[in-house]
């Protein structure tokens, strides 16, 4: 699934990032890689995720680049 | 020489605070290498010794995605700094522990400036800084680079690792992507051009990580294109094996070797939601987001537009009035008073600095806003907000601001495409803003509205604000759809600062050295071409007048403003009267109106001039400044009220009658229709001198003129349509 179908406050693991190179390289860069664990802060318009104390938003462009699951604690 | 440090970061990890504390006012700007974009390099010294410090731009790694990143990995790579320091956030150590992560692998000397360990230590993140320093082969000092704490240790922590021999780090990327880089290394280790472009390993890693800025440098040597098709190779070897593309498996490892590291020191500490996610959640909605935004903006403009207009007029009374009379005193103490020295002193000299200082309170004012929303945090979330509906058209999110800037006035607003990302958007948002509306453009309107649609001033006025913005909505949707095509357009991923108290320190710097840039930068083009103008006036070219004593109709200025009117003929306005007025309007919009009242021989009410002693000036100067101010302090409730345009109808009717006359003369009766084109010319052309000195500085000269014949060539066009095509369908 995409960020935009998770809720506030969920926690998700990011499984895939597919995008083309320079999306893909600004989210490596920020550590949105397979595998790390995000705090979903808002999922839509624009989505916020937290990620080891950083806020991150991303567009709705970039949403389909990223496959997430949710992640129960 | 001085030793040199660069100081890096990523964007908000308190970078600038430290390196103003670091070198405090000892700052100078310049640009990088074969860039627009400035360089800020500054100075200090430890025990004596002098250092030379460069502001890398903020950047979260050294793969070049963006025009920062690109800079920053080649000045690393290419300059190799003595010691680099790197500013690292305490509250967000694994996003920050990647860029000094890089930094090590490229083996320099590096100091990590843990910054905001307040913050950090508040939300309960302890940190062993020792061990940090000890696992990265660094020196980690802890630092609040804000209040100051931590720029003594710095820069002792600098002293003592400049001459220090740097530890290259190696992180273990996992069997496959080690083998690759083996392979590369080969290849790479063997040849010396290839090891003087930075450390092998770390060049391996990059061309693995697709960094276009490597394989532009490597490209450039002769002989190593070998290079690169081996690395195609290996980049598609690794995501075949693993399944996940090359920079994705280097990213995962490192961030993995990252948290590893983090964990050791903190435990794994998520924080839980900060209020500042709460004003997130309101502050870009999806239903609030875009009104919250236009209030901001609306604020911004209305300080700017009004705020300051006291201390405009303040600036424009002293050096028309008590100024040039000094001016004039002076001379006069020479002897050289009364011919063409002093007429070239006042009115090419001194109306050149002048039409420079008015913008100075606009811009400070201007400046000061932006300042203040960048440094509190809400500048990322406009643009979070605003990009959506923005590249529907094909402009980014952050274009808006520059934008709304330039309905105050285009200088700025062109300065401030510098907070857009790519070079791209910067140069498309260059190209827009002119077509917003400047302040300075209104009393043209009102002065033909009061003439020709007395019954509809308003709208007329207003629907020119209206026509800007759509042809720049239809001018960038045609730019982004050919010349400025966006071939690979990078969705909006935007890390956002927590939102804080702007700091008085940081916003002051950001005024002073932007509102410096402008005065240097636009100034000397705008009083050359004032003095260009004035010679342009003084030249007598035919009847009897002599040098600085002439007609103006007999004048340079005359035969010019004669030469091109024929060109305005079609849109019914070429009379040499009007041409002459908006030759004028292209050094400063401001003076169209008075260059048309001077051109139909119409005095303007003058001023009482009463005050004759120096010391009467000087107090008059004194008393009409503080007047200013208390202007100034009466328009701040005014800034949320909603008296747009406030429509000024005190224009001399000798003035209505000769401009009624021209117009209907000049189109064959048909005034009405030659005023509208009239004004949607002066909309559509080139805004003054000083934004075109703007764009120079920004753009670079090519694309200065480009947008100079397009914008002329759009407003001929406008106004043509308005004229030709209101005729051909019966109005005026």
């Amino acid at each position: 699934m995409t960020l935009a179908a998770t809720t506030r406050d969920s926690r998700v693991r990011v499984l895939r990032v597919a995008a083309r190179p320079r999306l893909m390289q600004r989210l490596a860069m920020l550590g949105i890689v397979p595998g790390v664990l995000l705090t979903v802060v808002k999922p839509h318009g624009p989505a916020i995720v937290s990620l080891g104390g950083a806020r991150i938003a991303i567009g709705r462009g970039a949403l389909q680049s990223l496959e997430v699951e949710a992640v129960d604690e | 020489m001085k030793r040199r440090v660069a100081i890096a970061g990523c964007p908000n990890a308190g970078k600038t605070s430290l390196f103003n504390q670091l070198t405090g006012a000892k700052q100078k700007v310049g640009n990088w290498p074969g860039q627009t974009v400035e360089q800020f390099s500054g100075e200090f010294e430890v025990a004596t010794e002098g250092f030379e410090i460069v502001d890398l731009p903020g950047c979260y790694g050294l793969v070049a995605v963006s025009a920062e990143e690109a800079i920053a990995a080649t000045y690393l790579a290419e300059e190799r700094p003595e010691v680099v320091v790197t500013v690292a956030d305490a509250s967000n150590l694994t996003g920050s522990l990647h860029l000094v992560a890089q930094i090590a692998e490229l083996g320099l000397q590096q100091v990590v400036a843990l910054n905001m360990v307040d913050v950090a230590e508040r939300r309960g993140i302890e940190i062993d800084e020792q061990r940090l320093g000890a696992t990265l082969g660094v020196e980690v000092v802890r630092t609040v680079a804000r209040r100051g704490l931590g720029t003594e240790d710095v820069k002792r922590a600098i002293g003592r690792a400049a001459g220090a021999t740097a530890q290259q780090l190696v992180i273990d990327y996992g069997p496959v992507a080690e083998r690759h880089i083996g392979g590369l290394l080969e290849n790479i280790v063997t040849r010396p051009e290839m090891t003087a472009i930075g450390a092998p390993r770390w060049t391996a890693l990059q061309l693995l990580a697709g960094d276009t800025g490597t394989r532009d440098r490597i490209a450039a040597l002769a002989g190593c294109d070998d290079v690169l098709v081996a690395t195609a190779t290996a980049r598609d070897d690794i995501s075949a094996e693993t399944g996940y593309e090359a920079e994705m498996v280097l990213a995962e490892r490192r961030f993995e070797w990252i948290a590893r590291l983090v964990a050791s020191m903190t435990g794994s500490v998520e924080p839980g939601l900060l209020w500042s996610d709460r004003m997130d959640r309101v502050l870009t909605n999806r239903f609030l987001g875009i009104p919250a935004f236009i209030a901001v903006m609306w604020l911004v403009l209305r300080v700017t537009a009004d705020v300051t207009a006291p201390y405009l007029d303040w600036v424009d009374a002293t050096m028309a009035g008590p100024v040039s009379r000094w001016a004039v005193d002076l001379l006069g103490l020479v002897g050289a008073d009364g011919g063409w020295i002093e007429s070239l002193v006042v009115d090419g000299v001194l109306a050149g600095v002048g039409a420079v200082l008015v913008f100075v309170p606009v811009l400070f004012a201007l400046y000061l806003m932006l300042a203040l929303l960048e440094d509190s945090g809400y500048m990322s979330r406009a643009a979070a907000v605003m990009d959506r509906a923005m590249r529907a058209v094909g402009i980014p999110g952050k274009a808006f601001l520059p934008m709304m800037v330039g309905f105050g006035c285009t200088v700025p607003a062109i300065y401030a495409t510098r907070t857009l990302d790519s070079s791209r958007d910067r140069l498309l948002t260059g190209l827009l803003t002119p077509f917003m509306s400047c302040g300075a453009r209104l009393p043209v309107y009102i002065l033909l509205a009061a003439v020709f649609f007395a019954d509809a001033k308003g709208s007329v006025v207003f629907s020119m604000y209206l026509l800007g913005i759509g042809v720049a909505v239809f001018i960038g949707f045609l730019l982004s759809k050919t010349a400025l095509r966006e071939d690979d357009p990078t969705p909006f991923v935007m890390v956002l600062p927590e939102f804080r108290l702007p700091n008085a320190r940081t916003v002051w710097v950001l005024v002073r050295q932007r509102t410096g840039s402008f005065i240097k930068g636009a100034g000397t083009t705008i009083l050359l071409a004032s003095m260009a103008v004035w010679l342009l006036l003084a030249l007598p070219v035919s009847g009897d007048g002599g040098f600085a004593d002439t007609e103006i109709e007999s004048s340079a200025f005359g035969a010019v403003s004669k030469g091109v009117a024929p060109i305005l003929d079609p849109l019914g306005f070429g009379e040499w009267e009007q041409a002459g007025s908006l030759l004028s309007g292209f050094v400063a919009k401001e003076v169209v109106v008075s260059t048309v009242a001077q051109l139909y021989s119409v005095d303007e009410a003058e001023s009482d001039q009463y005050a004759i002693g120096f010391f009467d000036d000087l107090k008059d100067v004194g008393t009409s400044f503080v007047e200013a101010s208390a202007d100034t302090l009466r328009a701040i409730p005014a800034v949320v009220g909603l008296d747009f345009i406030d429509l000024d109808d005190s224009t001399p009717t000798a003035l209505q009658a000769a401009v009624r006359t021209s117009f209907e003369t000049g189109s064959g009766g048909r005034g009405r229709l030659a005023a509208l084109g009239f004004m949607v010319f002066v909309l559509l052309y080139t805004p003054c001198m000083a934004a075109v000195a703007a764009f120079r500085q920004e753009f670079g000269t090519r694309w200065m003129w480009i947008s100079v014949l397009g914008q002329f060539a759009i407003a001929w066009l406008g106004a043509f349509l308005v004229f030709q095509g209101g005729k051909l369908v019966g109005l005026g």
